[in-house]
């Protein structure tokens, strides 16, 4: 009987499923920053497709690749484009769970982080989710930040080494964004042709750099 | 002497792009990411060693 597959870095894949608009950068790339320096793998939908596959793919992809998972539902206004919510993070979720639930043994594992702006709002529209690990930022970066640190610190062994306080990453996270313009213009890049992933191994060298610079 | 070393293949396990070497934790600071983008990792490199020349930090305490 064959093995089950398991997906390269699964155990420290996180995927990330959150709005990508403007408005939600702050908080998205403060996550990143903090799962990042925690020593975990960011992914999320803003891969590059390099395969061909369909929206739906990728997504299913992420998931079967990812232990844990970080969820924000915050984004429940309207667009401004077309007057119409967003239903992709939700819907997203709901495949995380899915995962976990029906999956393989392997998939059963997974470590789901819900995050929302305002504490207990999401009963008024998605009150399936109580139960969840379900915090609230307020829309602060350092809120989303020490969330997410501790939860990914609660998932690991007694043994393990111990994550970094929240406070510790929001000084680095503002310490590299406060370097990012001079890392831009040595790349030659306009910040708005900085990518996902440049974005996550620029940040990540900033962390390796910035500790052997440490004193 | 215990090798890794698969039989199949008789290769050293493979560690996938991007995987780190180490469990994550506090002294393992080079996240994994997966390596992929519009620059190289030497470009990466180049460009944070070109902003922090110069720059100290405020080493962390150590848990």
């Amino acid at each position: 009987m064959p093995r089950a597959r398991i997906p390269a870095g699964y155990a420290t894949n996180v995927f990330i499923n959150c709005p990508f608009d403007l408005e939600f950068q702050p908080l998205f790339h403060a996550i990143a920053f903090a799962v990042i320096q925690c020593g975990y793998t960011v992914r999320c939908a803003l891969e590059a497709d390099d395969t061909g596959a369909t929206r739906i793919d990728r997504i299913y992809r992420l998931i079967d690749e990812c232990r844990f998972g970080i969820h924000d539902i915050s984004r429940i206004e309207h667009d401004t484009v077309n007057n119409l919510p967003r239903f992709n993070m939700p819907f997203e979720l709901g495949l995380f769970l899915g995962a976990r639930r029906f999956g393989a043994k392997l998939q059963r594992d997974k470590q789901c982080l819900v995050l929302e702006a305002e504490r207990y709002r999401y009963q008024k529209y998605l009150s399936d989710i109580a139960g969840q690990d379900i915090r609230q930022h307020d829309n602060d970066p350092a809120k989303a930040v020490g969330a997410v640190r501790d939860w990914l610190a609660a998932s690991r062994s007694k043994s393990a080494q111990p994550l970094p306080g929240a406070t510790a990453i929001m000084r680095h996270y503002l310490e590299f964004q406060a370097n990012l313009p001079a890392m831009l213009r040595a790349a030659d890049l306009e910040p708005a042709e900085l990518g996902f992933f440049d974005r996550a191994n620029l940040m990540a060298q900033f962390l390796e750099t910035r500790a052997a610079l440490a004193v | 002497m215990t090798s890794k070393i698969s039989r199949r293949t008789m290769q050293p396990p493979a560690r996938p792009v991007g995987q780190r070497a180490s469990p994550p934790g506090k002294t393992a600071r080079v996240p994994a990411v997966a390596r992929r983008g519009r620059l190289t990792l030497q470009q990466i490199k180049h460009a944070v060693d070109t902003a922090l020349r110069g720059q100290t930090f405020e080493a962390d305490a150590q848990g």
